[in-house]
């Protein structure tokens, strides 16, 4: 638990964080430009902007990983300022709950399959809270430094890896760079002129040296790499090559000569015979951190697509791993436009998340208000339904069907160390339920096991039980039918009712009027498996 | 990484920026066959059930055998009832009905390691970086899934821990997945919860669905239409759960079966077959004899033979073993050659399956394997074959794509074709 | 006099295939060895050739059990086969004598009476014959062996032993079961389990592994050593521990249990030499091997009553400290079968791809 005296001291003193975010207003109104510039050109009309409540509850999601809380829903519903979108962007941005959530989103597209390591999650999680750049993450994942236990954590992605270089080499450009490599492994890729062999043992070579060194008697087990060792290939032609090193780019970095430095050699062997490890005097994979940072605009880039993807729904070069030159963004200009700005402003990840968030296109509503067909997904003219993922979903069934007693209106430092914690106990409260909650992916599917479990076990039904002051509990002691159906919709769909709601909410409780307290359950158990619950829309 | 598969197709690389958007849904994808055809496969009611061999079971000991060469191993050879087919003395008992079963000896797969060979048996092919096949199970759901069953599509049971493995769905998603047993007979979340009774049950989920059709009225989303479907079939599922009860069988059933773990799975399968379910897959783990091999086989093999025949014989008395197709299938065979701890290993160069019932010529052999079984004589088959062949032979075209985005897929790879000789 | 410790190897025969068994004419110094490859090859030890002398075949199937009884003025040497027959054969002419249909299954094991006048054969019909070595005629059946395992499976009954004095015999199944008889009435002494040296795994596999592969009497008769291998995690190999046991069977009554302590297997033979050795031979997990360990020397005098079932208590297997063998020899690949000329100082051992000759002087 390093976190909280860290989260206290970083967030108390901290007076740059409402200067970097008005950057971010600056930079929504640039993606607003490339974007509405586009739709002009393709001729397409976008939706009409979501209403307050559907852009709350997205945001929340999106940015603290829950559904707004049933005061906060009704909080920003009642705010008449101009500005409270914005406003609470920020809010969310810099608040605890993002660190927690967003380390969620970067475990997963970092690691993969190999996601949930918990010491790994940690870091994340205290370096987005400590607004971290980007371009330190990706050195500290590659490099370390990992001499004390805190900093160790970071070679969790490397660690799992060692015992396979191909699968580090693909790992890492799908993660850092958007590519996905493993196709240039056998043959120079048909018609995208950047992937060659050439390409995959060159990138590969920045890692055939990683390994995993074990101490003496196995004590000192950390990611090594060696002095010497190359790639041989052998091409589609029969032809044998060695790899040099190269970057996806294209970009060949020469080795230095290797030192026939006596000193060195002296070092090298006392270390041999004590067991120690000794750094080499090149390191390949310091050179890749060192070639990828020069050359910017594939590291900048592929992040700003992730990003872009996961909360707008959809890359802007998709796939977010195909990022080559047969596969242009859907936007012109605005991921080049965006990927400089990330480099040039110190690769912040909050602002530009905090920018996207603020920008027309994340604001548009999800139903498409004309006649006629709907546009392509990659016009972004339509807001997409996006599922949530087992854990959101998990939280926020908690969080909707609990007590109504968190109160974020605390200032300052008491409130995010309020809101850490809140958020901490609603993840522990739904870890039993996420494993069968069926998963996103790029094509949603809903299985009958999630609804299985939904419908009968009894973890579920604990929830909506009506129980001491939890949701169905306070329903069933509304007396007024009306108001029932306010609290209910407020505190599961976080909207106010629409009079057809009203009348069926009305309907349900006087058919079942004779047991109050189950029929108050059975509709919260409607409202949080209802299709509006499930997805953020 | 096995990238063999890279060998493909331009079309593959065609697969472009919108590749990834499926929009698969209840509807169905927007695979271009013949809706009527689809339709007409579904009245004709058929069924699958795979009985995986898991560990990979030894051709030698099954339908290959090699008595006196020095590979055979001491186990005889039986003639059969279908004329000039001998099979290992194991199995007497399918070697009288063995007018019902047609083998094919010729497989050569080529991939011995257990995880990455049952994925390519599964799916007929190796796996894509960034397409994941649904497994063959999957496919047979889809197809022959009826359209408002109250049973499930796809059962899968897997109850030993050895080499466990739960059918992928890959690409067609969860509408089809399995559903899957591995740790009791009983399906999970099948009954109703506590001090929730069969009225409120049923209540309740009109009233989700009613608000869920309200919030889809302005999106017509294929992802909230599969999101209801999945919640559509729950009480059909939940009045399933009976299938699973054996007390609901004679006793004398029960004993044909054998009260082993197999033979109760079969039994299952059976009933499941019999209340409408087109796919059902009953792993019998595990088969993996490196050492000892002949009395692993000795115990395993006499059982399978005395499952099998009852299967056949009990489905065919119920009038089903015309609409279901019996598939024994491994991972691999075994090698020829005998260790020096009386065992067989891994060995995918030249080894059998079998399959009986629906579309298949019983008494027919496909393939030859040389005197010793090391290598395939004649008639070379490969995973996507044996996929090809099981589809043919219940009435689904092999040929026939799923539209992935933008990309068809056919449902069995291009290269493979139906091994025609052990087809009707 | 035998010294475990001086054992080393003097003399490799590599076959193909695998030797299932082995017996000897040891005043001539030859052996007789069965093959996988249905054959049964003789040996001459004196030979310079390490190549058999003679191939002789008849047998359909493995040769799973051979003894050598000499019936002046014939010798004789009788086979066994999974082919379940068993084969009289002229041991100096190789030439059939007769064959006889013999069990109803395969053929796992013979032994010799001491007198030479009759044999023992079990079989997986679970039942062990008598048969008169003159004339091939059966002279007795005992059974009572389970016919299934409890699981249901097909058994075996693998092993047979006769007590020194011929009047006992005793034959030890696939589930851990021995049963001993009065050999001339047929009357059954004795029943005891030993379940230790059967590992169904309902869980992880769902098979089985293991039996009693292997049973001797003491020399004084009163002991039954029983082998096989203890219990298994993983029954895809034989990676269980080797192990014996030495039961009192006259009581019921384990006295000690043996493991090739570290070593992986299955016991497939064993012989006593006097009192102070006991050598066993199999293979496993860990190799084949040959072991050596010093048994129990004297049974505990309340012992020495009438066998009464249940009479006492008893210490339960696993509560039997399992000692460690004073010898241990990997012999590369299962070792099936050995015999022991102790006035030569040599224990021929014939397994997996070889017959191999040991020597102690």
């Amino acid at each position: 638990m390093f976190g909280w005296p860290l989260l206290l001291l970083v967030v108390g003193g901290a007076p740059s964080a409402p200067a970097r975010l008005d950057g971010a207003t600056h930079l929504a109104a640039k993606i607003d430009e490339f974007v509405e510039r586009h739709w002009l050109k393709i001729g397409v009309r976008p939706a009409e902007p979501a209403d307050d409540a559907t852009f709350l509850r997205r945001a929340t999601l999106d940015l603290a990983g829950r559904i707004p809380s049933r005061r906060e829903a009704q909080a920003f519903a009642q705010d008449p300022s101009a500005g409270k979108r914005a406003r609470t962007i920020r809010k969310l941005v810099d608040g605890p709950e993002f660190s927690m959530h967003f380390a969620n989103v970067f475990d997963e597209s970092i690691q993969g399959n190999r996601s949930g390591d918990g010491e790994f999650l940690a870091w994340l999680r205290d370096g987005l809270q400590a607004h971290k750049p980007w371009d330190q993450m990706f050195r500290e994942v590659l490099l370390g430094p990992w001499d004390t236990g805190e900093r160790k954590r970071s070679d969790r992605f490397l660690a799992r890896r060692l015992a396979n270089v191909d699968e580090l080499t693909n790992d890492t450009s799908r993660a850092f760079f958007g590519v996905d490599v493993t196709c240039a492994k056998c043959h120079d890729h048909p018609l995208v002129d950047n992937w060659k062999q050439d390409h995959y043992y060159g990138l590969s070579s920045f890692f055939n040296r990683t390994y995993e060194f074990k101490g003496k008697d196995n004590k000192d087990s950390r990611v090594g790499e060696k002095e010497a060792g190359e790639i041989e290939f052998v091409t589609r032609g029969g032809e044998k090559r060695k790899a040099r090193l190269m970057f996806l780019s294209g970009e060949v970095v020469e080795e230095p000569p290797t030192c026939d430095d006596a000193r060195l050699a002296e070092q090298r062997e006392r270390a041999k015979k004590d067991g120690t490890y000794l750094p080499p005097a090149f390191s390949r994979r310091e050179q890749l951190v060192r070639t990828a940072l020069e050359q910017r605009t594939m590291f900048s880039r592929s992040l700003v697509n992730r990003l872009w993807a996961y909360l707008v729904g959809r890359g802007l070069v998709h796939p977010i791993d195909q990022m080559h030159s047969a596969n242009a963004p859907a936007v012109p200009g605005l991921l080049e436009w965006l990927g400089d700005d990330l480099a040039d402003n110190g690769y912040d990840i909050a602002r530009l998340v905090a920018a996207i968030c603020t920008s027309r296109v994340y604001a548009l509503a999800s139903h498409w208000p004309y006649a006629g067909t709907l546009p392509a997904p990659e016009q972004f003219a339509l807001a997409p339904l996006r599922p949530l993922s087992p854990k959101q979903l998990a939280v926020s069934v908690v969080l909707a069907t609990s007590d109504d007693s968190f109160d974020g209106s605390l200032d300052g430092a008491e409130e995010s160390a309020a809101r850490a914690e809140f958020h901490r106990q609603l993840e522990g409260r739904a870890g039993g339920l996420v494993e069968w909650l069926d998963p996103r992916s790029d094509a949603f599917q809903s299985s009958t096991g999630e609804a299985l479990f939904m419908s009968n076990h009894a973890a579920l039904q604990q929830l909506i039980k009506a129980d001491g002051g939890n949701l169905s509990a306070r329903l069933a002691q509304t007396a007024d039918n009306a108001q029932l159906a306010e609290l209910a919709t407020w505190a599961v769909f976080s909207r106010r009712p629409v009079a057809e709601e009203l009348s069926i909410c009305d309907d349900w409780v006087v058919r079942h009027q004779a047991d109050r307290a189950t029929a108050c359950r059975d509709l919260v158990w409607a409202l949080v498996t209802s299709a509006e619950f499930r997805f953020n829309h | 990484m096995n990238c063999h598969d890279c060998n493909a197709s331009r079309r593959r690389f065609l697969y472009d920026a919108g590749a990834a958007a499926l929009g698969v849904g209840l509807g169905g994808l927007a695979a271009p066959y013949d809706p009527l055809w689809a339709d007409e496969l579904r009245r004709r009611n058929k069924h699958v059930l795979l009985l995986w061999l898991a560990g990979g079971s030894s051709q030698l000991e099954t339908w290959d055998p090699k008595p006196g060469r020095p590979t055979g191993g001491p186990f005889r050879a039986i003639p059969t009832v279908a004329t000039g087919i001998h099979i290992s003395e194991l199995l007497p008992k399918m070697a009288k009905i063995m007018d019902r079963t047609a083998i094919v000896r010729s497989l050569d797969t080529r991939i011995a390691d257990h995880g990455t060979a049952a994925e390519l048996m599964e799916t007929g092919r190796t796996r894509e970086p960034r397409l994941v096949y649904p497994d063959l199970g999957t496919v047979i759901a889809k197809e022959l899934a009826q359209r408002d069953a109250q049973v499930p599509d796809y059962v899968s049971l897997y109850l030993a821990t050895e080499g466990h493995r739960r059918p992928n769905p890959g690409f067609l998603g969860g509408r089809y997945a399995a559903m899957h047993l591995n740790r009791s007979l009983k399906p999970e979340n099948i009954d109703r919860p506590e001090g929730v009774s069969e009225g409120d049950h049923a209540d309740r989920e009109h009233l989700r669905e009613y608000l869920s059709e309200r919030f889809n009225r302005s999106r017509e989303a294929a992802e909230v239409k599969g999101y209801n479907s999945a919640y559509a079939r729950v009480r059909g599922l939940m009045r399933s759960d009976t299938i699973f009860d054996l007390e609901q069988e004679p006793a004398e059933v029960r004993d044909r079966y054998g009260r082993t773990d197999f033979g109760e799975h079969a039994l299952i399968a059976r009933r499941l077959i019999e209340a409408g379910v087109p796919m059902v897959k009953v792993a019998r783990a595990w088969w993996d004899s490196h050492t000892d091999n002949f009395e692993s086989h000795r115990e395993l093999v006499t059982e399978l033979d005395q499952i099998m025949s009852t299967l056949l014989l009990d489905l065919e008395a119920r009038g089903l073993l015309s609409s279901t197709l019996v598939v024994t299938l491994s991972e691999f065979g075994r090698t020829p050659d005998i260790n020096k701890d009386v065992g067989r290993d891994h060995f995918a160069s030249a080894w059998s399956f079998s399959l009986s019932g629906c579309g298949v010529r019983g008494g027919s052999v496909h393939g030859k394997t040389d005197d010793d079984g090391r290598t395939v004589a004649e008639g070379k088959a490969g995973p996507g074959d044996v996929l090809a062949t099981i589809y043919k032979a219940v009435g689904v075209d092999p040929t026939m794509h799923y539209e992935v985005g933008p990309r068809p897929v056919p449902l069995a790879p291009e290269e493979s074709a139906p091994i025609e000789t052990v087809l009707a | 006099m035998f010294d475990p410790a001086q054992l080393k190897s003097k003399a490799s025969y590599a076959r193909p295939g695998a030797f299932y068994s082995l017996a000897g004419n040891l005043a001539n110094g030859r052996l007789y060895a069965g093959n996988s490859d249905h054959s049964i090859q003789v040996f001459d030890l004196a030979a310079e050739k390490k190549e058999p002398a003679a191939v002789w075949t008849q047998h359909d199937n493995f040769v799973s059990a051979l003894a050598f009884v000499p019936r002046p003025p014939a010798r004789l040497a009788i086979s066994g086969s999974y082919d379940r027959t068993l084969v009289w054969w002229d041991a100096d002419l190789g030439e059939v004598v007769r064959m006889v249909a013999a069990h109803e299954g395969w053929v796992r094991g013979l032994e010799p009476f001491p007198d030479g006048r009759r044999l023992a054969s079990v079989g997986d019909d679970m039942v062990v014959r008598l048969w008169e070595t003159d004339n091939g005629k059966p002279a007795g059946v005992f059974g009572g062996h389970a016919l299934r395992t409890p699981q249901g499976h097909p058994t075996a009954l693998y092993a047979v032993a006769i007590s020194p004095d011929g009047r006992f015999v005793a034959a030890g199944d696939r589930i851990g079961e021995v049963r001993v008889w009065e050999a001339d009435s047929g009357k059954l002494a004795q029943v005891f389990q030993v379940s230790i040296l059967y590992t169904y795994d309902a869980r992880q596999r769902k098979r089985s592994i293991g039996g009693i592969r292997s049973l001797t009497f003491s020399p004084d008769g009163v002991r039954l050593a029983v082998g096989g291998m203890g219990q298994v995690g993983n029954v895809d190999g034989m990676d269980g521990k080797a192990r014996i046991e030495i039961w009192d069977w006259r009581q019921p009554t384990p006295l000690a249990a043996f493991e090739g302590e570290g070593h992986k297997g299955i016991v497939n033979h064993m012989q006593f030499i006097g009192d102070d050795w006991l050598v066993g031979a199999g293979g496993g997990g860990d190799d084949g091997f040959l072991a050596v360990w010093r048994p129990e020397a004297s049974p505990p005098a309340a012992a020495t009553a009438a066998a009464t079932a249940g009479a006492t208590t008893f210490a339960s297997p696993s509560e039997l400290k399992p000692s460690a063998p004073a010898r241990l020899i990997k012999t590369g690949g299962h070792t099936h079968r050995f015999v022991i000329h102790e006035t030569a100082g040599e224990l021929y051992a014939a397994g997996h791809g070889k017959l191999e000759v040991w020597s102690w002087r």
